[in-house]
């Protein structure tokens, strides 16, 4: 049987390493704190801010997986029609995969313009950066049939849209989660920058408003924050991956 | 269509009086790929050839690889048409309709995220008939191929050999009127290979299916078959045609007499490489 390692434990050793070189490096190096702070002076101005940055924690995260929720649910849809039909996939592949090469952020302030600021172009812009790797990922799923199992089905009468349910569909779920993981930094970059730009409250608006103020250590509490969010997320979607299509990660027996 | 008396015997044509279930008449197919430049490139893939599968018959084909040996299926399942002649199907021109067609490969093909019994039932599925109809059928299949208690295995839990007996029973749950094995046995090692022809001979026994297997091993044809049919190199044609005369029971003891040893050599050297 496999071993059992706990991927969050893990992590967590990963993070605690990064910011123990973290300060021996500021205290061997003597860099000035309202440059480069260390990870004990950033705990220090996290300290009196805690219930301000858990409210803005928690702006950011719930921003990120609604973005992340429609995203996926959307580029799913698109990557399915894309999958299914070759008319879609000439209409709309190669502009969705130019509209994702464009930086989303630079949209914020034409989203802003639309539709004021707030949740609403932040949550777009996550979207947005989320979508796409969701939409390749489900269209591969689709298209990597086998071509003689794919002529076998053909063969006894199947229809097209059996072989996408039956087949198709199951085939994505492995790429599908993947794409997750690729997916939920887009949504999270969306948000914080989003939050940077144009709105009053998240993570990203604490970031530029204690560089504003040249409040490093507030600052690098904020991006400590966002780094531990981007773990979590991360290692949450891995997990999760096992779970969306356990079959694509047993070893085969021969 | 009235069958033709024909002058000479044409190779191909052979094992019987049972009546043709399919039948190639001077079939040739081109393969047309539009190449660089606008150029057609065009491959010949099949020159002149000329079968008939009997029911019931369990006929192979052997030939070096490229030989067109897989075209020969695919005109039976109607993805490949003939570029000149016809493939008949009870004397009838092959109409493009679905089929009672039953397929195995090299590669078992089987899904992963489903169990055995359900990767068995899926061509059920397609057809939209209720499981429960078929969950015996299912079960004794399982069976002649010795999974019995398998069912809900999950394929990565199963060795090659056994993949292979559950795509068999995955080609015969609907009650083909034709089996077609497109070298199903070709990625096993020896030992499985040969329990395999064990299985297979005791499907074909109990099912009494026709069948078509493309191999390119020739003591794999001389053990299944009833008739073996030696396609050339490309352009494909049949060059030669054997009747294998078998013992009443295939067993691998079979295959250590002289008597197959011969039936071996005679097919070795009609074929060229």
């Amino acid at each position: 049987m496999r071993s059992f390692r706990n991927p969050a434990i893990e992590s967590l050793l990963a993070l605690i390493l990064l910011f123990v070189l973290w300060e021996m490096g500021v205290h061997i190096s003597g860099v000035p704190s309202f440059i480069l702070p260390a990870p004990s002076e950033v705990f220090e101005a996290m300290l009196p801010h805690m219930s301000v940055l858990w409210r803005h924690s928690m702006v950011t995260l719930g921003g990120t997986l609604l973005s992340l929720v429609l995203g996926a649910g959307l580029g799913m849809l698109a990557g399915l029609a894309i999958g299914y039909s070759p008319g879609v996939s000439r209409l709309l592949y190669p502009i969705l995969g130019g509209l994702h090469a464009l930086p989303m952020s630079a949209f914020i302030p034409i989203f802003v313009v639309w539709f004021g600021t707030g949740m609403f172009p932040k949550v777009l812009a996550g979207l947005l950066i989320a979508f796409f790797p969701v939409t390749v990922n489900v269209v591969t799923g689709l298209r990597t049939i086998e071509s003689e199992l794919w002529e076998m089905l053909r063969t006894i009468g199947a229809t097209r849209a059996q072989i996408f349910r039956k087949i198709g569909v199951p085939n994505t779920l492995p790429y599908f989660s993947a794409s997750l993981k690729v997916a939920v930094a887009g949504a999270f970059i969306g948000n914080v920058v989003g939050e940077m730009i144009a709105a009053g409250s998240g993570l990203g608006y604490v970031l530029i408003l204690s560089t504003n103020g040249m409040n490093m250590p507030l600052a690098f509490a904020a991006l400590s924050i966002l780094l531990l969010f981007g773990v979590a997320l991360f290692t949450v979607f891995d997990t999760l991956e096992r779970f969306i299509a356990p079959w694509a990660f047993r070893k085969l027996t021969d | 269509m009235k069958s033709q008396p024909e002058a000479t015997p044409i190779i191909g044509e052979g094992g019987g009086d049972a009546p043709p279930l399919f039948e190639a008449r001077q079939v040739t197919v081109r393969f047309e790929h539009s190449g660089k430049r606008g150029n057609r490139d065009s491959v010949l893939a099949l020159e002149g050839v000329n079968w008939r599968i009997r029911k019931g018959e369990f006929v192979s084909f052997v030939g070096p690889s490229g030989s067109g040996k897989t075209t020969m299926l695919k005109l039976i399942t109607g993805a490949v048409r003939p570029t000149k002649g016809v493939i008949l199907q009870d004397g009838q021109r092959l109409e493009h309709t679905p089929q009672a067609i039953g397929m195995a490969f090299q590669d078992a093909l089987l899904l992963p995220w489903r169990n055995v019994m359900d990767n068995v039932l899926l061509p059920v599925e397609i057809r939209n008939k209720p499981r429960r109809e078929v969950a015996d059928k299912a079960e004794a299949l399982l069976a002649t191929v010795g999974l019995s208690g398998f069912e809900k295995r999950a394929v990565w839990e199963l060795s090659g050999g056994m993949r292979q007996r559950v795509s068999l029973c995955r080609a015969l749950i609907n009650d083909p009127e034709i089996l077609l094995l497109d070298e199903p046995f070709a990625a096993l090692d020896a030992f499985t290979r040969e329990d395999m022809w064990l299985v297979l001979t005791a499907l074909h026994q109990k099912m009494g299916c026709t069948t078509v297997l493309i191999t390119h091993q020739i003591n794999e044809a001389v053990f299944l078959s009833d008739r073996v049919l030696v396609v050339s190199k490309r352009p494909g044609r049949i060059v030669h045609e054997q009747q294998i005369a078998a013992p009443d029971s295939r067993t691998l003891d079979w295959p250590a007499t002289p008597h197959f040893a011969e039936q071996i050599s005679d097919l070795r050297r009609r074929i060229d490489r």
